[in-house]
């Protein structure tokens, strides 16, 4: 078997190669298990080994082998917690790449289910999906907002492949871009910076709200904020489905415009962490080349690039918070950006509002796109409800997050409505909502 | 020099073995903390130390090789006796120590804590029987 991530190696998607590789893999995790309440994805692993008495991985079936890599939904904490990765062991295990690559090999070899290739062509198309909800948002919101189970869902389910038991985000009836290009901006008296918002899709056509305050909070700070010409969709969903055709298609465009912006002198935020962990590390790593390293050097989390204005000599965040600050915040920690090893920049921040925050740090269970597709919600929804246990038992007065899509698993299972942290922020310094 | 068994001074040896072996497992764990915590010089620092840790582990485990395997009692040295030592020490974790530790945390009412322990029995097992075949290909017959 060949160790690779790189989708350009010629063995990268060999179905035989691919195989001895899970089973190398395979077999260290189950001398390891670590990762044993990480995800279901290594309980079914373990379950398959354990039924031959020599515990052999290389016993498991390729139905097996494909069953334990079709549980993972790339949230990446098996990475951060094991011992024998890249950088710190021969054994070289990216135990999460090599289940794209898995997704990759199966696509490729024409293995993949219809009904799932459909539903990452229209999760993956967020933007032309999005472009046309916006304009005829009130009936997509109508079906979208078909009740969870509901027939209507179940229609939607059966035609694109998104599951009908999740709630779906909503679509906003402003996209965040037009918002932007129609407002005043502001004379900046003390300018500290200047950024490229990079929109993502779920601020784009889902929630401008967090993209309006974003802009708002960092203009109060002395951030001058733009958008680029030509950014997308970052391709988190082409690439959590296997299709590395498509994702190496939209990242390098978006490496290009990105750059380009970061020559002129300004940085990247991004709100959303899967996106900003895909401009962080996945273009380095399938891309790759000086412009990605370029981009990956100068993109910030929208929290994280305020805590430098922070810490860092010559820079000043305005902590005069004088609007509407709760008492208590239970703050969940996403995967995508515990992925980034940044610390807990947004908690920090919102600490410094005054307010008491409760760490939730548990998996929300639809990391990428994965979650919502049809046939995966009975791996992912019990992932979700042991969130909700522990933001009920939290009880604070609300509930913040960065993740679009496990804040949407919070409202599905507890009902509470997260705010980004960046949102939380702008009420602190007392800037208003805009109604969506 | 005359035999350590027995001795307090022998006492003294695993005792520090013991934890210059749960320091370097400590400082490991605490790198990759530091790691997602974004601070890559602490991390480098805790991994630097913990290779320290594990050369004085080390230098303790020469004396007492001498008596014997702290874990199992076994004799250690040369690598055939290194495996009969290491498939007794991962036997008895999963026929005794783990299964026996499960069904503690179970009556205690810790069932996340009996699974994982369970699941480390059956992981051990798995030890234990790569060591056996990794005996088997020293001699062959
Ligand atoms: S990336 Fe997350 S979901 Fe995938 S195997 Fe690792 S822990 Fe499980
Ligand atoms: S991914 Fe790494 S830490 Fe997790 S079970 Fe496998 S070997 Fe162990
Ligand atoms: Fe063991
Ligand atoms: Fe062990």
């Amino acid at each position: 078997m060949t160790i690779t991530f790189d989708p350009k190696h010629p063995l990268y998607i060999d179905e035989a190669d691919v195989r001895d590789e899970l089973t190398r893999v395979y077999d260290v995790c189950n001398g390891c298990r670590l990762c044993l309440t990480l995800c279901s994805s290594f309980p079914t692993l373990f379950s398959y080994v354990e039924q031959h008495e020599d515990q052999d991985a290389g016993r498991l079936t390729p139905a097996q082998q494909d069953q334990v890599a079709d549980e993972c939904f790339q949230c990446k904490l098996c990475y951060d917690n094991c011992p024998y990765i890249p950088e710190l062991h021969e054994s070289a295990i990216d135990f999460p790449r090599l289940m794209l690559r898995h997704a990759a090999m199966r696509l490729e070899n024409g293995q993949v289910s219809l009904r799932k290739r459909v539903a990452t062509q229209t999760l993956g198309h967020a933007d032309a999906l999005g472009i046309l909800a916006t304009s005829v948002s009130t009936i997509s919101n109508l079906m979208i907002g078909a009740k969870p189970g509901s027939i209507a869902r179940k229609l939607i389910e059966k035609t694109t492949g998104v599951s009908s038991v999740r709630l779906l985000p909503p679509y906003a009836k402003q996209r965040f871009s037009t918002w932007f290009s129609k407002r005043v901006a502001p004379v900046l008296t003390k300018k500290q910076g200047s950024v490229v918002v990079f929109p993502t899709c779920s601020v784009e056509y889902l929630q401008p709200g967090i993209g309006q305050d974003l802009v708002k909070v960092y203009e109060r700070n002395g951030i001058e904020c733009s958008l680029a010409d030509g950014t997308r969709c970052c391709g988190a969903p082409y690439l959590h489905s296997g299709d590395m055709d498509g994702f190496l298609k939209v990242a390098k465009k978006q490496v290009t415009v990105l750059a380009q912006a970061v020559r002129e002198g300004k940085d990247i935020v991004v709100p959303q962490p899967t996106c900003g962990y895909i401009l962080k590390k996945d273009y380095v790593d399938y891309v790759g080349g000086p412009d990605a390293e370029l981009v990956a050097a100068h993109t910030y989390d929208s929290s994280e690039y305020l805590m430098n204005l922070h810490t860092e000599k010559g820079t000043e965040l305005d902590t005069n918070f004088t609007g509407t600050i709760p008492e208590t915040i239970s703050y969940h920690n996403p995967c995508h950006l515990r992925a980034q090893n940044i610390g807990l920049l947004s908690r920090d921040l919102m600490k410094m509002t005054g307010a008491d925050i409760a760490l939730i740090d548990q998996c929300s269970g639809v990391d990428g796109m994965w979650g919502f597709k049809a046939g995966n919600e009975q791996f992912s929804l019990p992932v979700a409800k042991k969130l909700a246990e522990k933001i009920e038992a939290a009880s604070s007065e609300i509930v913040a997050g960065d993740c679009h899509l496990a804040n949407t698993a919070i409202i599905e299972q507890t009902g509470q409505v997260p705010q980004h942290p960046l949102q939380v922020i702008a009420r602190a310094y007392g800037i208003a909502g805009e109604t969506p | 020099m005359q035999s350590i068994n027995g001795s307090q001074t022998h006492q003294n040896l695993l005792e520090a073995f013991a934890r210059e072996s749960q320091a370097n497992r400590r400082y490991l764990w605490f790198a990759q903390v530091a790691d997602i915590e974004g601070h890559p010089e602490a991390a480098a620092l805790f991994r630097s130390i913990a290779e320290g840790e594990t050369g004085h582990a080390h230098g303790h485990l020469e004396y007492i090789a001498e008596v014997g395997d702290p874990l199992s009692g076994e004799p250690i040295g040369e690598t055939e006796a290194n495996f009969k030592a290491s498939i007794a020490s991962e036997t008895y974790e999963y026929t005794q120590m783990y299964p026996g530790f499960a069904q503690i945390a179970r009556h205690e009412g810790f069932d996340e804590i009996a699974d994982w322990f369970e699941s480390l029995a059956r992981a051990e097992k798995s030890h234990a029987l790569r060591f056996g075949e990794g005996l088997a290909a020293l001699s062959p017959q």
